[in-house]
């Protein structure tokens, strides 16, 4: 058994502060939990992916319809939203039944009559363009000039809200199984008692976590953002990044953390009953 | 393993001033009264070992001496300080070693020293503590790599980094095979010779035998046996116990066995007779004689030194590890 030079000396070091070293120890206890950095910073980049896809804007639907002459179709087809063939008016009905056409217009000596399900939106809509189209064929004015203006601005669109919803989520997530989570896994295994033995202070223990949190939340809130950003040019992506980094100023850190400290002077009193 | 603290604190000091003090301790949970009325009194510089059984109050009392656990009534003084007045400054004298700490996996061996390290205001250096435990190779290592015997020594280090005047270890080689019991026994030696106090419970008597200065035996919460192992053991009647069985006659006479010179008592636990016995080459042979005049046949014989176990059982009528 070696005998090595055991003898006593004082913490000088300022890398020596118990609060420090909490702090950095509930840091790398995050870092190296592979399931957290996947919850954290995996999990809620594949979401953005699936629900991007899967709520992305898509261009403006094109309708099918139907007319027995050559004549007619070609009417239906003045209009960008229609896309109509030549069908008899059996083949048509029959297409009508399955879904394939929402609308079959039908020449008739007194005008078109148009056949379609009134209780399926897209073909009362495909009813609507149909008409329009053939009455602009037919030499119908407009009684008023009307112009589109198209808008496509992005931060309307379904990712768009997406994003800092699944920020949000992420956030309390991990902020729910880093703290809570954590406290009670090292209640259990008698740790916190080791560190009670220890006489480690319950508000540096608290502070670590709150300071390792507020260090992985700057982490994980640039890297979801950035990703928001680059792949889907989300535009709250940018604001919410200096938002951030306004909370995360020193300013706001040390009045979060003068709240936690058992000696700081509150900046509020309760009102007397 | 000098400390600042320890040299200004003269002889007399600790004379007056016991390293622990225990007057009239009560704690009961519910209706289970785990220490009861206990008093006991450590001087500084001593290695004091609390036996006893599985539930005799071994870990409440000793939780009780860490200030973890607050006793119903009674008087605890840890190097002349109580924890109700002065807890902060017990903390950074005393060294803790808990039954069962598991420390974080995922921290490496020197992480978690320097974060032990940093709770106290003066302590040893993080190198020489790694040393000192024998960690050089797993400094490293994250503690889910480590053994059970590492693992102990990195508990034993992380209670020794604040360089305490009086430490206290609960069981500490308990589940470990032989060769890491001897490492935690050596670093305990090292504390000895360096003069601190060390409080340890333990169920195994070989380790309190070995290194202990004094023993005291506890059952339901009381201490029914205190003195140093040599005496506890005299305390027995015999320095040698013989143990012997035969094949059928449950209604063998003793007496005949008593009257034989060097024979301090007989007892007979699960079928197997038990005597006490302070000449053991004398005795042997008549015994023998005893036996062959009795007409009883032999069917298990053995001797060995008196032990603990043998004094707890003569306190008792219970064997340590089957109570």
């Amino acid at each position: 058994m070696p005998s090595p030079d055991l003898s006593s000396s004082a913490l000088t070091s300022p890398a020596a502060s118990s609060l420090l070293q909490l702090t950095t120890t509930r840091f790398r206890l995050s870092l190296r939990e592979p399931e957290a950095i996947f919850w954290i910073f995996v999990f809620p980049i594949i979401l953005a992916i699936g629900l991007g896809l899967a709520f992305r804007n898509k261009p403006a639907d094109v309708y099918q319809v139907g007319a027995p002459t050559p004549h007619l179709s070609k009417s239906l087809n003045t209009y960008r939203g229609l896309s109509a063939k030549v069908i008899d008016e059996t083949s048509g009905v029959h297409q009508l039944a399955t879904g394939d056409i929402l609308v079959l217009a039908i020449e008739t000596s007194s005008g078109v009559t148009y056949k379609y399900d009134d209780t399926n939106p897209d073909a009362r809509t495909a009813r609507l363009l149909s008409d329009r189209a053939v009455q602009t064929t037919a030499g119908r004015r407009e009684a008023v000039d009307a112009d589109d203006n198209l808008v496509h601005e992005t931060g309307a669109r379904s990712i768009d809200f997406v994003v800092p919803g699944l920020l949000g989520m992420n956030l309390m997530s991990s902020a729910i199984w880093g703290l809570g989570f954590a406290i009670v896994e090292a209640r259990q295994k008698k740790l916190l008692k080791r560190l009670v033995a220890s006489r480690t202070p319950k508000w540096q223990y608290l502070a670590s976590f709150v300071l390792s949190r507020l260090v992985m939340l700057v982490i994980e809130v640039t890297i979801f953002l950035g990703f928001a950003l680059i792949a889907f040019g989300v535009p709250s992506a940018a604001r919410s990044g200096n938002s951030l980094s306004s909370a995360c100023s020193p300013h706001w850190l040390s009045l979060r953390l003068a709240c936690w400290s058992p000696h700081a002077p509150r900046p509020w009193k309760l009102r007397p009953a | 393993m000098e400390s600042v603290a320890t040299e200004s604190r003269s002889a007399d000091a600790l004379a007056a001033n016991p390293a622990l003090l225990l007057r009239g301790l009560r704690k009961s949970f519910a209706d289970v009264v785990a220490v009861d009325g206990l008093n006991l009194e450590v001087p500084g510089g001593e290695c004091f070992g609390l036996l006893g059984p599985n539930g005799a109050g071994k870990t409440t009392t000793i939780e009780i001496c860490e200030g973890l656990t607050t006793a119903d009534s009674g008087t605890v003084k840890l190097l002349g300080l109580d924890w109700r007045r002065g807890e902060a400054e017990l903390r950074q004298r005393i060294g803790i070693q808990l039954q069962e700490t598991q420390f974080p996996d995922k921290l490496t061996v020197e992480e978690t020293i320097r974060l032990f390290r940093s709770f106290f205001h003066r302590g040893i250096d993080v190198e020489a503590i790694i040393k000192s435990a024998e960690l050089e190779e797993k400094r490293k290592s994250r503690v889910v790599g480590l053994s059970g015997g590492q693992k102990q020594r990195l508990a034993m280090a992380c209670a020794l980094v604040g360089d305490p005047e009086l430490l206290f270890l609960d069981e500490p080689t308990t589940g470990l095979d032989p060769q890491a019991r001897r490492h935690l026994w050596d670093l305990v030696d090292e504390l000895k010779k360096a003069g601190r106090t060390v409080i340890l419970t333990t169920h195994y008597l070989d380790e309190a035998e070995r290194l202990c200065d004094r023993v005291g035996i506890m059952d339901y919460g009381k201490i029914i046996a205190l003195g140093t192992p040599a005496e506890l053991i005299a305390s027995v009647g015999g320095e040698h116990i013989v143990e012997f069985a035969l094949t059928g006659d449950p209604d063998f006479d003793s007496a005949a066995l008593l009257a034989i010179p060097g024979i301090q008592s007989h007892r007979v636990d699960a079928g197997l007779h038990q005597l006490a016995v302070s000449e053991l080459h004398t005795a042997v042979p008549l015994i023998f004689a005893k036996l062959d005049e009795i007409g009883s046949h032999l069917s298990e014989f053995r001797t060995h030194s008196a032990t603990l176990e043998d004094v707890f059982v003569s306190l008792t009528g219970r064997n340590l590890r089957d109570a």
